[in-house]
């Protein structure tokens, strides 16, 4: 199997999560399908980690792993040196899902408090976290509206901006930008690349898309379907800040090619 | 815009009927005269001019040409049977307003129209309905002279309405506001707090609910006679009624409501670690809350319809609407039947409008309300 | 069988609950029995040598006491003095209480005056001989009365005021009166509560104890026997159904096709649901009895008023079906250049197939109740309904329970027939 220690040329830092020899089965009427087969898997501190594969092939399970929202069927995973279900009682990370998941009876602004009022924020901080989230993702005046009178991008911009509202280390985004159109996906891009490096989170972030995988990751762990595997992780070591310009860099297009055929290996 | 070419010739058929045709059977008399004959020309401009404008103003007109020959037969007053003139003028004019009608809620909207016409265009239609349902009512009663025992005109049930309203708002306090509300309140808490519990347990969902799915086909009715027996004849049996009859709907809605979640909210809440009650008032709570009026809405029906028929099948003292239509059909008073049977109606329509406008102002967020959002 | 242990334990759960509820309703009725003095059994008690009664005689004493509970109304009662016998006697004024006179005359010029079951005392009234003039003008139809030598003022504790005091040392005794001796349904509550004669709700073996007879009360000749009772309900239920069905089906169709109808009649149909339509039940029959269509020998008044309960939910469930369609179909079959009649034949009508059924089964219910209630306003002996309120008046509580678990179990048969049809005509849909 492949070895997944953290990559030689990023300094040695300690590791957020640790998977270890992770299966998942689903088991239903008389069928089981293997979504993770023997995953293994280092996320150290600070990383911005992407996996991509072909539908199917256990990207949200394993995300899903992480965030306890499921149980493995056997291995061991742990979060911050906890357990994931510990992590998750410590409010150690947020959860992006691949739908925009709005309660449809809040506001905007109400949505994106969810959390907060959850964790007992106070009345003002909560506000003013919120306001400043939607202003970020660009909806600011929108915050009055309900979820129904925003587009699908517009959603999933909410569900971005409630993710990060309660300032999470660790952020476990399936697909977040699969919805929106391309020139807002560049942005957000930037804007994510941005608060990943202010607040140095550590993230691990679901897409099909390669040039966003390549444009945002420090690595990208191709996965491989039936039974889901981890197939191969590429270090991408092109420097950061990176903005526009490094989208047309060769070496970004060279490293776009490497998941490419990595992809194609697959079929 | 066209001309309304139906709405056109049924007002030529209403104008031949007011010149030619007898009113009566017996006797000469017809409908000719000037104020008929200048209904039916308006009636005939406004059907060839056909735009939204006209053809509102050709509903009230053609409303009130139904009516003249009504008016003229019943001032005659000779017990005469009608005639095909009045046929004629009375089908020719409501004929006329159910196709003007008919043509302002298919108008196009164009595009800068102010917000009236559009009001217009939604509220008109329905409202003719109910007075072209009079008029028939009235037209048919007058036209075949049917006596009042058989079936009453649309004036003996106004008439006894008035003289009796006394009586009947009497009724319906004992109705509503005894058996039906007190009967509302218990059996909507009550099937709330069973639902709540039903909804945290597996056991209960796979043992009660079919139970309480099965009770939706069970006629509770029934069992008026035997509360009858345990809470004795007066109202309090009754309300016993309203409560059984008003648990199962509000149960099942509820165990819906709280647990027909999207499983990703669920999750979200999970991966905040919410505790379960967080997750009941923020999550499961507002979800049930569309289910919960559409059983409250549901619950307001059948609790007036059952508080009925309990009332026809405990014969109690003889107070209460449902007593009062069941005793006077007995006797042959239709006009009192009907008018208790408009105080009722008028009652629930409110109650359940009342329903409608809190569960607008409560889950206002819902989808269903989209059209009306913008 | 897994799936039915929990809805098994919940239906054992729920019948034996029938006991406790038998209890809760059925005790006070006992009790009210046990309380109430009418329902006690009485005895006449007879002294040969006599007993006094409690009370002193000290010269302006009129307050005596018999030893035990009496009974008001009682011929036996002797009452003496000494040795002279009082009488009881009560009487009328002899004019009317019409609530404007205060003067009254009555037959002795002497007695106690009692108005409205109330000792009135000497201030109440001025006595000219045997005319008494009220201080306050009784008000219309109260009873007054005059008791010239004593009165019964409380019978359950033996109380007894006399009209003139007796001197000191008098002895004021009796040698017969009657007792309320001890309730008549028993002696305790329980027993009582067993000797109730229709129990509201009936304990659950009861119910079962009265299943065998009640089924072999009728034979199968008799158009009562239970059988054919509920065939006969089923019956009217199902035509009904079909009636309602039909008419719901053609309006929704109605209007689908012409926008303007439903815009018209739609706030109308929703509105028109909270009309109590069960009310017209009596009327409806009397119309229709006048074109001679009669319950007593067709199912239409049934079938016409089920149709008219349950053709609602049909409509309004039907248009839903019919215009729920996935616009994208649409657009697919406008590229086809479909016609309009092919659009509703192929897409908007098999679409709608399962909406119908689920308004028809909302309706079933209702069609049931429809029916039911008919019957029992008919008097040709056949049907639950006419079953139930036949039993009703006669009393046979375990046997309306009886009744009433068949006609659920009915609902719920019919209720499942419509599934099964469903099925049948929509297999495509998973229920
Ligand atoms: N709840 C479930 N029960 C049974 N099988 C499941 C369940 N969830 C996922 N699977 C199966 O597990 C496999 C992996 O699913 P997963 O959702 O992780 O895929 P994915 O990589 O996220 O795909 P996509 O890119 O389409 O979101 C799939 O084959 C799917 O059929
Ligand atoms: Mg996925």
């Amino acid at each position: 199997m492949l070895d997944t220690q953290p990559n030689s040329k990023t300094v040695q830092i300690s590791d957020l999560i640790t998977i270890r020899d992770l299966n998942m089965i689903y088991r239903g009427r008389g069928s089981e399908t293997v979504a993770l087969k023997n995953a293994n898997l280092t996320v150290a501190e600070g990383e911005f980690i992407s996996l991509i594969g072909p539908s199917g092939c256990g990207k949200t399970t394993l995300l899903r792993i992480m965030a306890d929202l499921i149980q493995a069927t056997s291995g061991s995973i742990t979060i911050a040196g906890k357990s994931p279900r510990q992590a998750r009682l410590d409010r150690e990370y947020g959860y992006v899902f691949q739908a925009p998941a709005l309660l449809e009876w809040r506001s905007v602004l109400k949505n994106v408090i969810l959390p907060l009022e959850i964790m007992g924020f106070g009345k003002e901080e909560r506000e003013t976290r919120a306001k400043k989230l939607l202003e970020m993702v660009g909806l600011k005046q929108f915050h009055r509206q309900y979820p129904w009178q925003l587009s699908g991008g517009m959603q999933q911009r909410v569900s971005i901006a409630r993710a990060l509202a309660f300032d999470p280390s660790l952020l476990l985004m399936d697909e977040p930008f699969g919805a929106l159109d391309e020139i807002t996906r560049e942005a957000m891009n930037l804007e994510l690349l941005r608060i990943w490096e202010e607040t140095k989170k550590t993230i691990v972030f679901v897409t099909h898309s390669i040039p966003e995988a390549v444009f945002l990751s420090s690595r990208i762990v191709v996965m491989t379907p039936r039974p889901g595997k981890i197939e191969k992780i590429i270090p991408v070591d092109l420097p950061y800040p990176r903005n526009t310009d490094t989208r047309e860099s060769k070496a970004f297009f060279d490293l776009a090619t490497e998941v490419r055929e990595a992809l194609r290996d697959v079929h | 815009m066209k001309p309304i070419w139906t709405a056109f010739i049924a007002a030529l058929v209403a104008l031949l009927g007011i010149g030619l045709g007898p009113l009566a059977q017996e006797g000469s008399s017809t409908l000719l005269g000037f104020f008929p004959v200048l209904l039916a020309l308006l009636c005939l401009g406004l059907a060839l001019i056909g735009k939204l404008i006209p053809a509102t103003l050709a509903v009230p007109v053609a409303l009130i040409g139904a009516y003249l020959p009504i008016g003229k037969l019943s001032a005659l007053g000779n017990g005469s049977v009608a005639a095909w003139g009045y046929w004629a003028n009375f089908w020719g004019f409501l004929l006329v307003a159910f196709f003007a009608a008919g043509r302002v809620s298919l108008s196009e909207a164009d595009g800068n129209e102010e917000r009236a016409k559009k009001r217009l265009r939604g509220a008109l239609p329905p409202a003719t309905v109910p007075f072209i349902l009079l008029l028939i009512w009235q037209g048919l009663v007058i036209g075949f002279q049917v006596p009042k025992g058989i079936f009453p005109g649309v004036h003996h049930v106004y008439n006894q309405l008035a003289s009796s309203l006394g009586v009947l708002l009497t009724d319906s306090y004992i109705t509503f506001v005894k058996e039906v509300q007190f009967g509302f309140l218990i059996g909507v808490s009550a099937g709330f707090l069973v639902g709540i519990a039903i909804a945290y347990s597996r056991f209960l969902q796979n043992g009660f609910l079919p139970i309480a799915a099965a009770f939706g086909a069970v006629p509770i009715v029934g069992l008026a006679p035997v509360l009858g027996r345990a809470f004795g004849v007066d109202w309090q049996s009754k309300a016993a009624v309203v409560v059984i009859v008003t648990f199962f709907p509000v149960v099942l809605n509820t165990v819906q409501g709280l647990t027909q979640l999207d499983t990703l909210k669920l999750e979200l809440l999970k991966a905040y670690a919410a505790n379960p009650w967080q997750i009941f008032l923020k999550l499961r709570l507002p979800n049930a809350l569309p289910f919960l009026f559409n059983a409250l809405k549901l619950a307001a029906v059948l609790s007036v319809i059952s508080v009925i028929v309990a009332e026809f099948l405990i014969p109690g003292p003889p107070r209460g609407l449902g007593q009062r239509i069941s005793l006077s059909a007995r006797q042959g008073a239709y006009d009192t039947v009907f008018a208790a049977i408009f105080v009722s109606s008028l009652i629930s329509i409110t109650i359940y409008q009342l329903l409608s406008w809190l569960e607008r102002s409560l889950t206002g967020w819902h989808p269903s309300y989209r059209e009306e959002g913008h | 069988m897994k799936r039915f242990l929990p809805i098994l334990i919940v239906l054992v759960v729920l019948i034996l609950l029938g006991y406790p509820l038998a209890l809760l309703f059925g005790l006070p009725l006992a009790r009210r029995d046990m309380k109430d003095l009418r329902k006690w059994e009485k005895e006449t008690i007879s002294l040969s040598d006599g007993v006094a009664l409690a009370g002193q005689s000290d010269g302006s004493n009129t307050v005596f006491t018999y030893p035990r509970a009496i009974v008001e109304n009682d011929d036996s009662r002797t009452l003496f003095v000494n040795d002279s016998s009082l009488i009881y006697k009560a009487e009328r004024p002899e004019e009317r209480v019409d609530g404007e006179r205060a003067d009254f005359h009555f037959e002795s010029d002497h007695g106690l005056v009692v108005q409205d079951g109330v000792l009135l005392s000497d201030g109440d009234y001025v006595r000219e001989q045997n005319l008494i003039r009220f201080r306050q003008t009784p008000p219309r139809n109260a009873q007054l009365r005059q008791y010239p030598d004593y009165f019964v003022q409380d019978s359950e504790r033996g109380e007894v005021v006399l009209g003139a005091a007796p001197e000191t040392g008098a002895r004021v005794w009796t040698d017969s009166y009657t007792i309320y001796a001890r309730p008549a349904c028993g002696d305790t509550l329980m027993a009582c509560f067993f000797s109730l004669p229709q129990h509201p709700v009936p304990f659950p073996h009861w119910i079962a104890a009265r299943v065998v007879p009640f089924f072999q009360k009728f034979p199968l000749t008799d158009e009562r026997n239970i059988v054919r009772s509920t065939l006969y309900t089923s019956l009217g239920t199902l035509s009904s159904l079909a009636l309602g069905g039909a008419v719901g089906i053609i309006l929704a169709v109605l209007f689908v096709m012409f926008r303007p109808l439903e815009r018209a009649l739609l706030p109308w149909t929703i509105a028109s649901q909270t009309i109590p339509i069960i009310a017209l039940v009596p009327v409806l029959l009397l119309v229709l009895g006048n074109f001679g269509i009669t319950i007593q020998t067709s199912l239409l008044p049934t079938a016409i008023i089920g149709a008219y309960i349950c053709f609602f939910p049909v409509v309004v469930s039907t248009v839903k079906g019919l215009r729920a369609i996935d616009p994208l179909i649409l657009d697919l079959m406008k590229s086809y250049a479909a016609k309009p009649l092919e659009i509703f034949w192929k897409v908007r009508f098999p679409a709608a197939v399962p909406f119908f059924f689920t308004g028809l089964k909302l309706g079933t219910a209702a069609a049931l109740v429809g029916a039911l209630v008919a019957e029992t306003e008919s008097n040709n002996r056949r049907g639950l309904g006419f079953q139930i309120l036949g039993q009703v008046q006669s009393g046979n509580v375990a046997d309306v329970w009886i009744l009433l678990i068949i006609s659920g179990l009915l609902g719920v048969g019919l209720v499942a027939f419509v599934g099964l049809l469903q099925r049948l005509f929509a297999p495509w849909e998973r229920v």
